[in-house]
């Protein structure tokens, strides 16, 4: 099944780095939106691939926790996992990801080839 | 009168005679006529005719009406004989009624004929019957005569049946005895048969033994009492029919000889010439005849059970429980009965001539002998129990009548009449033994009981050994005044009142009252006494009788219990010390009925004692104005509190340590007595009292207040202790606060009011929640239920905070501390004002919180740049492949520090979270 990596961070430096990182890392597409509301737009008309997104959690607008409950609300039956992708190194943060569901798991940027390569296979 | 009137006209002129005729033309009854003017025809007809009446001219040609009256009159002939006459001379009306005429009717007055025949009919059936009743009496009394008189019973009978049949012409006359129990059987004892009309016995009777109840008729009347007549030819039972017609009887009446009870004999009298028509009369002579001749039978009866009750008595004599003797004039036995053999095993001439003396116990001799020598005065003495000796030895108890016969000449000696009494006088000594035993019950008991004569005024009492009334009760003798003289002045009068109503009424049966008295040892008692009223028909009372039990120890003891009690009330009150001494005293004086007291509190160093409360009903004995301080050894005070025992004054004027005398005498007060408050080997204090009686009643309450001094002491102390955490209560910078399971406000200290800004008055009384901010007020009924659930293990329930709006509107923060007292129902609350804590507290949190603030920045604002620096650097070690060695070491360096600021980072954020 073809995979898809999303990167969705209001820093468009951050979101460079990790569009450059992840050319180096695989050969799937890269998609990257500065916000959450961008996101959704985009996956209201995805289906049949495996989407790989890489969630900021603190952003301007929609946050990480609003983007997930909208992107539940889409109800999409395409394969995914998220991995929140924070520079917040704070408890609560990663208690509160930990309690849901479609989080795989937490990564304090930055995020590291290696990780990503894993990640991405 | 009904029936043909026969009459007998004696008249020559036929005219005459038709005119008599025609008088009766409208007479009632049928007439027979007969006539005749000649001697010869007037007999005749007198015998054929039989007339009822007889009409008769006085002269006539060969016959006068004086010489036929006469004639008539000769036959004892009754029937009226009148003179119908043309005219009668005096002389010859004498003559004719000499003769017995009956009546005269003149020619002229002939209509006045059918009158004076009826009246004369009347007239001479009285007549009749006066006659036959003169001769029914004289046969009776010739037949009682006859009863009377003659000792042969038989020949008795005979004769008065003679006498019966003569009178009234019976031709033959029986007599039956009924014999046996069963009246069944009659015995034909006599057969009287008039022998002057010429019949003659026809020997033995066939209805000898005549069996009665064979024939009902006749015996179920007699067996009533009731006489029965038979006409034989008309009998339905053939066999009596048979029977008496075989007898040649005509007609019979049978008469029972019964006396109400029982059917003593029968009576038979037969005609047997004609079916005779009994009449009233006939009937009632021998009904007379009859009851007479009973008497007769029951007389002999009676004389027949006097002779068995005379062979009874003589029996009696010889062999009855009777013991007879006769004695001499000094005092020999001269005859002794048969039966001293079975009842004393003495032979009647072992006796004879021996002392009465030796025959009787030697210690009851001297009353017999007393009983003897008094039978000099008196013919008849008694002795009603004495012990006669056995021959074999033992002894019988005998009650004896002696009488005096020495002079009655049959007799010359003193008769002794002796009964056995052994058993009576068994049952005399278990009743004598019953008594004693109740004696001494009751003299273990220490009950007196009473019987109070109310119309003599007069006590009988069953006296203890041990009583404890007083002496002169003893010596005065039992009157209820004596009584009354021993009773407590206090309880006197109104036990006498409330006696004398009580007896008053008809209704009241039972008398129930307690009183004091003074005891023989001049102790005060106290006692009960319990009567039953013995009232006359007409519910006047008369005797009171009952037991009066000493109730001392038992009222004491309630007393002490009392006591107790109004002493504990007194001090257990939030009163202050004073307040709860003042109500003690006045409660022991209230219920010890004294005259006063004073209750001293003694310095901590036991040295002085001090006047601290005192209630006299009597105010000369007030000492509060006056010295209210003494020091050890000094008054009755000082003198407790030097001895550590209690002391008694049993007469003021005379005590050496009153000093109060003036104020004593001006208030009639007699006695006074001190008595320790007692806590542990501490004298608190005394307490006096002041009595306006004897000593002796004091002593009693002394006694007591001694016993319990210790329990007051207690009180007293408790209440002391009480006073002092009451100091602390009110000077506690604590906020003090108790109220009740309904959450109402008992108590607060100072500090309450000082801090909520109310008052105690405005805060006492009311609901603690009313002073509670209505957003706190939730939180705190939850936890008053917590801690009314919690059933006194409060404490663990910890502290609650909460604030209050003060008076000022000031919000003030408080820490509660509760403790609950179930038996109390009380909350008891210590609170602190924690207002400037609570402030500090917010301060620290909202630094904090700014704090948090600040780390959370720095873990999200200041890594966020931090972590794209680090990324970049990453990013250009992956995409510069070549670097130079100082390029790489410059890139080496960017990534220690960058990671060295994230360490930094890190560590700030992990200290902040822990706030």
């Amino acid at each position: 099944m073809e995979k898809v990596l999303i990167f969705i961070d209001d820093d468009s430096i951050i979101n460079m780095i990790h569009s450059r990182l992840a050319s180096r890392a695989t050969e799937h597409p890269v998609e990257t939106f500065l916000s959450g509301e961008e996101a959704i737009e985009y996956f209201k008309t995805q289906s049949g691939k495996f989407y790989i997104i890489f969630l900021d959690i603190n952003m301007p607008g929609m946050d990480g926790w609003e983007f997930i409950d909208a992107f539940r609300a889409l109800e999409k039956d395409f394969d995914f996992t998220i991995h929140i992708l924070s520079s917040s190194i704070d408890r609560s943060d990663k208690e509160k990801a930990a309690s849901i569901e479609e989080i795989d798991q937490y990564l304090a940027k930055p995020l590291e080839l290696p990780k990503l390569q894993e990640l991405a296979k | 009168m009904r029936g043909e009137l026969k009459i007998l006209i004696l008249e020559d002129v036929p005219e005459d005679v038709d005119l008599i005729k025609f008088q009766f033309d409208d007479f009632e009854q049928d007439l027979e006529f007969a006539t005749c003017f000649t001697k010869s025809e007037y007999l005749q007809l007198l015998h054929n005719f039989k007339p009822d009446v007889i009409l008769s001219d006085f002269n006539m040609p060969n016959f006068d009406g004086l010489e036929a009256l006469q004639l008539y009159r000769q036959n004892e002939r009754l029937e009226p004989f009148i003179f119908v006459t043309g005219s009668l001379g005096e002389e010859n009306a004498v003559a004719s009624i000499k003769s017995g005429a009956t009546d005269f009717i003149t020619k002229e007055k002939i209509d006045q004929l059918p009158v004076a025949i009826i009246k004369a009919l009347r007239e001479a059936e009285t007549k009749r019957q006066n006659l036959a009743y003169e001769a029914q009496i004289k046969a009776i009394n010739t037949f009682n005569a006859a009863l009377v008189k003659n000792k042969k019973w038989q020949a008795a009978l005979k004769d008065s049946m003679e006498v019966i049949c003569r009178t009234l012409s019976i031709d033959r006359g029986f007599y039956f005895s009924v014999s046996g129990k069963h009246d069944r059987i009659a015995d034909l004892q006599i057969d009287w048969g008039a022998t002057g009309n010429g019949r003659q016995h026809r020997g033995p009777l066939s209805f000898q033994n005549l069996p009665l109840d064979a024939v009902p008729e006749i015996l179920d009347p007699l067996m009533a009492g009731q006489h029965v007549t038979f006409v034989v030819r008309k009998m339905k039972n053939e066999a009596a029919k048979i029977m008496l017609r075989n007898e040649g009887i005509l007609s019979i009446l049978i008469m029972p000889l019964h006396n109400g009870e029982q059917l003593n004999g029968i009576l038979g009298l037969a005609d047997c010439f004609k079916e005779r028509k009994w009449v009233a009369e006939e009937i009632q002579f021998l009904r007379t005849l009859g009851r007479d001749l009973n008497s007769a039978f029951e007389k002999r009866r009676a004389e027949r059970a006097l002779q068995a009750s005379e062979e009874r008595f003589r029996s009696l004599v010889q062999n009855g429980s009777e013991l007879i003797t006769i004695l001499s004039a000094s005092y020999h036995i001269e005859f002794a009965s048969e039966n001293y053999r079975p009842i004393l095993n003495y032979a009647a001439n072992d006796l004879e001539a021996l002392p009465f003396k030796e025959l009787v116990h030697p210690a009851d001799w001297p009353q017999v002998e007393e009983a003897l020598e008094a039978l000099h005065k008196n013919n008849y003495t008694e002795v009603d129990a004495f012990r006669l000796k056995a021959k074999k030895g033992g002894t019988i108890w005998v009650h004896a009548k002696f009488s005096n016969m020495l002079l009655v000449p049959s007799v010359r000696g003193i008769v002794t009449n002796m009964i056995e009494v052994s058993t009576l006088k068994q049952k005399e000594q278990e009743l004598k033994l019953s008594q004693t035993r109740y004696k001494y019950a009751s003299m273990a008991s220490e009950d007196l009981v009473f019987d109070w004569d109310l119309e003599t005024d007069k006590v009988h009492r069953v006296r203890s050994t041990n009583s404890l009334l007083p002496k002169d009760l003893e010596e005065n003798g039992d009157t209820i005044d004596a009584w009354r003289h021993i009773m407590h002045p206090h309880d006197r009068d109104k036990i006498f009142v409330d006696l004398k109503e009580k007896l008053a009424r008809p209704d009241v049966k039972h008398i129930d009252q307690e009183y004091r008295i003074i005891d023989s040892r001049g102790n005060l008692q106290y006692v009960h006494d319990k009567g039953y009223v013995v009232r006359n028909k007409v519910g006047k009372a008369l005797r009171l009788v009952g037991a009066t039990s000493i109730t001392t120890a038992r009222r004491k003891a309630a007393l002490k219990s009392q006591l107790m009690q109004i002493i504990h009330e007194a001090l257990a009150t939030d009163d202050s010390i004073i307040d709860g001494l003042q109500s003690m005293v006045e409660g022991i004086v209230r219920e010890t009925k004294m005259q006063g007291g004073e209750v001293w509190l003694s310095d901590s160093d036991e040295e002085a004692l001090q006047l601290v409360a005192e209630y006299n009903t009597h105010k000369k004995l007030s000492q509060k104005e006056k010295l209210n301080r003494f020091i050890k050894n000094v008054g009755l005070p000082g003198k407790v509190l030097a001895d550590k025992k209690s002391v008694l004054l049993s007469d003021l004027s005379k005590s050496e340590v009153f000093g109060r005398k003036k104020a004593a005498k001006a208030s009639d007060t007699h006695s006074a007595t001190a008595i320790p408050i007692r806590f542990e080997s501490k004298i608190l204090g005394t307490i006096l009292l002041f009595s306006q009686y004897k000593g002796e009643e004091l002593a009693f309450h002394q006694e007591l207040l001694d016993e319990i001094s210790t329990q007051i002491g207690t009180e007293v102390k408790r209440k002391m202790s009480e006073s002092m955490l009451e100091m602390f209560f009110e000077v506690s910078p604590d906020f003090m606060l108790i109220y009740n399971f309904q959450g109402k406000i008992r108590k607060v200290n100072r500090a309450v009011s000082e801090i909520t800004g109310y008052s105690e008055k405005e805060l006492l009384g009311k609901p603690i929640l009313d002073f509670a901010p209505e957003d706190e007020r939730e939180k705190l009924r939850a936890r008053h239920k917590e801690l009314i659930a919690a059933d006194g293990e409060s404490v663990g329930l910890g502290q609650i905070q909460t604030y209050i709006i003060s008076r000022e509107g000031e919000k003030r923060w408080i820490a509660w501390n509760t403790a609950v007292v179930n038996e109390e129902q009380m909350i008891y609350a210590v609170a602190r004002d924690i207002t400037e804590r609570v402030k500090n507290m917010a301060e620290i949190k909202r630094q904090n919180e700014r704090l948090r603030e600040i780390a959370w920045i720095q873990s999200h604002e200041v890594r966020a740049p931090l972590a794209r620096f680090m990324a970049l650097l990453n990013l250009m070690e992956i995409e510069r492949k070549e670097h130079s060695p100082k390029e790489r070491e410059l890139l080496n360096y960017m990534r220690l520090s960058g990671e060295e600021l994230d360490r930094i980072i890190a560590r700030i954020n992990d200290k902040t979270e822990n706030l």
